[in-house]
């Protein structure tokens, strides 16, 4: 940036770069943060700047998360996961508060900050794990989508068609404070899960009584509850999509103390929304869990509105489609972010699609590869849904290590870089993730080839 | 705001979008001319090099191990 030093004063002046329409627009939501932090309005500043840390956490709280919990309780009650889940969203509130606070200093993206200050290598091993996973994960929201309308006897066509038609509707506008708000208002019905809890907790009776002896039968069973329970609370994702998103809303150093807030209050959220669906699959624990394998069909809401009645059966199926409509925004903005960032074109929801044509395509295109995919006859489904989360908490730590990298530069962050003791428990947090994700892909391949039983 | 004082002339303002003021509201290293820019590259030391590889390969083999296992269960 050329400074020049005016003629009246002594103070250096400094000349304004060219402006873009991007500037323009994100100017204009960095005035009221501004307005809003002069007059001192609390409350008006926090809902002006939350929205990235409670989208990626309950973006997270997705349709195979929600599934998985809701199976967890099912077959072992509340007894160990309702102690698991605070703990792994506390897990992520330390990943993800060092993406936001990064992207608030830098105001770039993670996949661009890695492939410049690391080199293209590593940005692109980062974007190619991210497109795998998100794949993968994109095709299991929209399973569940399809779970969900399944209630309603709507087929996949009307799954995919929902999903696509919404990733398009959030484009227009080219303001990314206009696709935030849309997708954090749709975001909150995340809450459709507590109120499933309610209305079935009734019928919990004996599962609460006999929750507290069930625990996951051998090893293997064990480790992969653990790994896709994991993959349920932290993914790379998150990690795109919420440094990307930060510096796309125009965060600054100021505003880091609202980022906390914001991602604070996305963990509680979701461990929230997550110990619904948890609690709500634990109506079945005593009436074995009947058809909640079915994802081709309605199996866990149709098992749940049986035991639970007609509202509690409802209220969990417009809960997946929810939880899978609002992943399936996130996901694919962060394949957006990473793809477009790695090329070095603009990335930004501040961007008409004329201007961005490389964001939105990849943002559209990673949707509608995954919908194709629940299009395929005899498609494993299941399967795919199941393992989703498991290769994202295997190539996780990774991501998380370039995380802790990029938050202890005091190049890029000055003051702002990791303490010792956030060092210390984000440190402790991959070596976790690491170990669990790790343990569970060598026992399954032992077990797989049969060196071990 | 930041204690950032712009020179006067912004000749590349969009047309008709907004004023001046408005746009100081936006950091210096906020602007898109100045986040186009790249950092600089960081020169790691072999053994951090090493790390990283071993942690990339480890990652890469612990992947094969779940998707070959997907695969087999699939038939």
């Amino acid at each position: 940036m050329t400074v020049v030093v005016s003629e009246a004063r002594s103070t250096p002046v400094v000349a304004l770069p060219p402006v873009t329409e991007q500037d323009a627009v994100r100017s204009l939501d960095r005035s009221r943060v501004h307005r809003a932090r002069l007059g001192g309005k609390r409350w008006p500043l926090i809902w002006l700047l939350v929205g990235p840390g409670i989208l990626a956490m309950l973006g997270e709280n997705d349709g195979p998360s929600m599934l998985a919990y809701a199976s967890d309780g099912a077959q072992y009650g509340l007894g160990l996961f309702v102690g698991l889940l605070p703990v792994l969203f506390a897990m992520a509130y330390v990943c993800q508060e060092m993406c936001m606070r990064i992207g608030a200093v830098t105001h770039r993206g993670y996949g661009e900050l890695v492939l410049q200050r690391f080199g293209p290598v590593w940005g692109w091993f980062a974007a190619a794990d991210l497109t795998l996973t998100n794949l993968v994960t994109l095709v299991a929201e929209f399973v569940a989508i399809r779970v969900g309308l399944a209630y309603f006897h709507l087929g996949a066509l009307v799954a995919v068609g929902l999903g696509l038609v919404l990733v398009v509707f959030t484009f227009s506008g080219g303001r990314y404070w206009r696709w935030e708000r849309i997708v954090l208002g749709m975001a909150l019905f995340n809450g459709l899960f507590l109120l499933a809890a309610v209305l079935a907790a009734p019928h919990l009776g004996q599962a609460i009584s006999t929750s507290a002896i069930r625990f996951p039968g051998g090893v293997n069973t064990a480790l992969l509850l653990l790994a896709s329970t994991i993959g349920a609370t932290v993914t790379p994702w998150m990690i795109f999509f919420q440094q990307g998103a930060s510096a796309d809303k125009g965060m600054t150093p100021r505003d880091i103390t609202h980022g906390r807030y914001d991602t604070a209050a996305g963990a509680v959220l979701a461990t929230l929304f997550g110990i619904g669906a948890l609690v709500a699959g634990a109506a079945l624990l005593t009436h074995g869990g009947a058809g909640i394998q079915a994802f081709g069909g309605a199996g866990f809401p149709d098992a749940l509105r049986r035991i639970a009645g007609g509202g509690a059966g409802t209220v969990f199926a417009l809960g997946l489609i929810e939880a899978g409509a609002v992943a399936i925004l996130t996901i694919s903005a962060s394949t957006a972010y990473a793809a477009a960032e790695c090329i070095g074109v603009v990335h930004s929801f501040n961007s008409f699609p004329r201007e961005a044509a490389v964001f939105y395509a990849a943002n559209f295109g990673v949707a509608l590869a995954a919908a194709l995919v629940i299009l395929i006859p005899g498609a494993p489904l299941l399967s795919i849904a199941l393992n989703a989360n498991v290769l994202s908490t295997v190539l996780l730590p990774v991501s998380l290590l370039f995380v802790l990298m990029l938050a202890n530069d005091r190049g890029l962050m000055g003051r702002f870089a990791n303490t010792r003791r956030a060092n210390l428990i984000a440190a402790s947090v991959i070596g976790f993730v690491g170990a669990a994700g790790a343990a569970y892909g060598i026992d399954s391949f032992l077990q797989t080839i049969h060196v071990i039983s | 705001m930041s204690t950032t004082r712009y020179a006067p002339a912004a000749p590349h303002l969009p047309d008709g979008h907004l004023d001046e003021e408005l746009i100081l509201h936006l950091e210096p290293d906020q602007f898109v001319a100045e986040t186009s820019r790249p950092v600089p590259r960081r020169i790691l030391g072999p053994r951090a090099r090493a790390g990283l590889w071993a942690l990339r390969i480890f990652a890469v083999a612990v992947s094969a191990m779940v998707i070959y296992t997907f695969l087999a269960q699939l038939h």
